[in-house]
């Protein structure tokens, strides 16, 4: 489970900024961790930020995300910073350009929460009648029939595993509309997936 | 070239030489707009980028300012007249502006070559050129109100910029 918070501000990476940076890191972390972990329910054990910020050299319209060295903010953070983004630099763009004031920009920190992978469990067979998930008819024209024909409409929310439904048919659902065409069919499977069988 | 030989080149090893060559520039000119300090390169992405065979033919230009189609065309021949290649060494950068000497169509737009060296000889030339604001500009009667006529000179020597040419 994972969030993302950012607080932008214009700086220029010198030393004076120090108490800047850690009241800007004690606030994302007041977010992430007094708010968003609470409210989404993560362990103290569970938890994980990282923080990292956008650099680039004063003049420039393009950043790079430069992790945040760890531990309290010092002047070793500063240095690091700055070496960190001159290392990014020389990768990305093959030069550095030395004694070029740096700016800050944009300080983010990305929120992990580890939780446990959701378990997907089989339910039961329910047999192949669909005829309790039929929510009525509906005269649809088809390609394949050239006409209008009586097609019966299903609710996906009410069909099991099992049921077992045969073309021209309609599946609804709540984000899609599901058309089982003439000769083809539809079953459900035991995680309740509609598997189609096309003629 | 004949027909027959036409016919043995392969047209997927065409395409896939075309695009490795399309990207390189391509990527060229990202590293130049994302790099830059001038509004005009940054914003305007007034610029563009290319890669040039040892005898100075285009092998390719990247889709960035059409405008630019050529207007350098003649900038690696031009190089090669005053410098001679044995005498280059990597890092060595050229540097011109003059139409008259293979370089754009006018003068704020600044274009530089750079030899790349595969085991110790040239392979190719990567060069771009960018709309530099701020130059001149005193009118448009004759050449010199333009700014500054740089001819093809070396502006680096083993990657370091010369004094002669900063000053």
């Amino acid at each position: 489970l994972r969030a993302d918070f950012s607080a932008t501000r214009l700086l220029a990476l010198s030393s004076p900024i120090i108490g800047e940076i850690e009241a800007i890191v004690a606030d994302l972390r007041r977010r992430c961790c007094a708010v968003w972990f609470a409210d989404a329910g993560i362990e103290t054990n569970d938890r994980r930020v990282a923080l990292s910020v956008d650099m680039r050299y004063a003049g420039q319209n393009y950043e790079l995300s430069i992790p945040l060295p760890t531990g309290p903010v010092t002047y070793a953070t500063i240095d690091g910073l700055a070496a960190g983004f001159a290392a990014a630099h020389q990768r990305l763009y093959g030069f550095d350009a030395e004694d070029e004031p740096m700016q800050l920009v944009t300080f983010r920190a990305e929120a992990t929460g580890i939780v446990r992978k959701a378990e997907l469990r089989p339910t039961a067979d329910a047999g192949p009648d669909a005829r309790a998930a039929e929510l009525g008819r509906r005269n649809v024209w088809l390609s394949e029939t050239g006409a209008f024909v009586s097609c019966p409409l299903y609710d996906r929310e009410r069909l099991f595993a099992g049921n077992h439904i045969e073309g021209p048919a309609i599946v609804e659902q709540m984000d899609a509309t599901i058309l089982i065409v003439p000769g083809a069919t539809a079953t459900v499977d035991p995680y309740l997936n509609l598997l189609l069988e096309l003629p | 070239m004949s027909a027959s030989a036409l016919n043995r080149i392969d047209p997927i090893t065409v395409e896939v030489i075309g695009s490795a060559l399309s990207s390189i520039v391509e990527e060229m000119g990202e590293a130049l707009v994302r790099a830059s300090f001038s509004t005009n390169i940054k914003e305007r992405r007034d610029c563009s980028t290319a890669l040039f065979d040892t005898r100075g033919t285009t092998l390719c230009q990247a889709e960035h300012i059409p405008m630019h189609l050529g207007s350098f065309i003649g900038i690696i021949p031009e190089i090669l007249k005053r410098h001679p290649a044995e005498k280059m060494q990597p890092g060595d950068v050229f540097i011109g502006n003059d139409a008259y000497a293979g370089a754009g169509t006018h003068l704020p737009d600044i274009v530089l070559g750079e030899p790349i060296f595969i085991d110790g000889r040239i392979a190719a030339w990567p060069v771009n050129t960018a709309h530099h604001a701020d130059f001149a500009d005193r009118g448009h009667a004759h050449i010199y109100q333009e700014g500054l006529r740089i001819p093809p000179i070396r502006l680096y020597r083993r990657a370091n910029c010369r004094a002669t040419c900063r000053s």
